[in-house]
């Protein structure tokens, strides 16, 4: 994995001093589907818990 | 278009679980998670250059050495913290910089006192076979009505747009 050379240990203070490039397409692009697909799987594993109620020895 | 974001934050993540770090995803992509997108912004309320991801940890002695540990397998130097004679969790923030990305890892949320309450209520998301836990809508609005700051005003507002009985 690539990284830059910048990890800082902060006690109270927040500033980063490492110079940043512009947000790429690509990234923006991956962040966003990063986002679908964890929203996909939360509806999924809620869906999925649903039927296990359902299909359970106590459903009706 | 490749997915190396992706596949890194997630093998963050695994990593994190691996050494049973206990974390909770806020900031940006919580709030994304919950409904509301927007680009990463700095405090002052700017585009920021990186994405962010804010996790916050519980500052336990405990867990605070299970980060290490979690740190040191993603490959970054992190002996002169493991060896600080008086490490202080509740004072310790931690920021590192991938080729796309950027992380922090936070002591404290403002507005949420007990990082055990919220890690309750999280969700937690199953992605590629990685678990990923994030802070509850709940809390999420919860600790966005307690700053001040302008950015937090704002998705603030978005998030009572979208969810006006939170």
């Amino acid at each position: 994995m690539e990284r830059y050379m910048s990890f800082e240990h902060l006690k109270g203070n927040s500033t980063l001093s490492s110079p940043r490039n512009k947000t790429s397409v690509n990234s923006e692009y991956q962040i966003l589907k990063f986002i679908e697909l964890l929203k996909a799987s939360e509806v999924e594993s809620r869906n999925s818990r649903k039927n296990r109620m359902k299909t359970g020895p106590y459903s009706k | 278009m490749e997915e190396n974001l992706i596949q890194s934050i997630l093998m963050v993540c695994q990593i994190l679980n691996k050494h049973n770090v206990r974390y909770l995803i806020v900031g940006g992509i919580a709030l994304a998670f919950h409904g509301y997108y927007r680009v990463s912004k700095m405090s002052n309320g700017l585009p920021a250059d990186k994405y962010d991801f804010d996790f916050w940890y519980d500052p336990t002695y405990e867990n605070y050495f299970n980060l290490l540990n979690a740190l040191e397998e993603l490959g970054i130097n992190i002996s002169e913290f493991k060896n600080e004679q008086t490490p202080n969790p509740k004072k310790s923030f931690f920021t590192h910089e991938f080729e796309e990305y950027k992380v922090d890892f936070l002591p404290e949320i403002l507005g949420l006192e007990r990082f055990g309450k919220s890690y309750l209520s999280k969700s937690t998301p199953v992605l590629r076979g990685v678990e990923i836990k994030i802070l509850s809508k709940k809390d999420l609005i919860k600790s966005k009505e307690t700053t001040l700051r302008k950015k937090d005003k704002e998705d603030l507002d978005e998030l009572k747009k979208l969810f006006p009985d939170e």
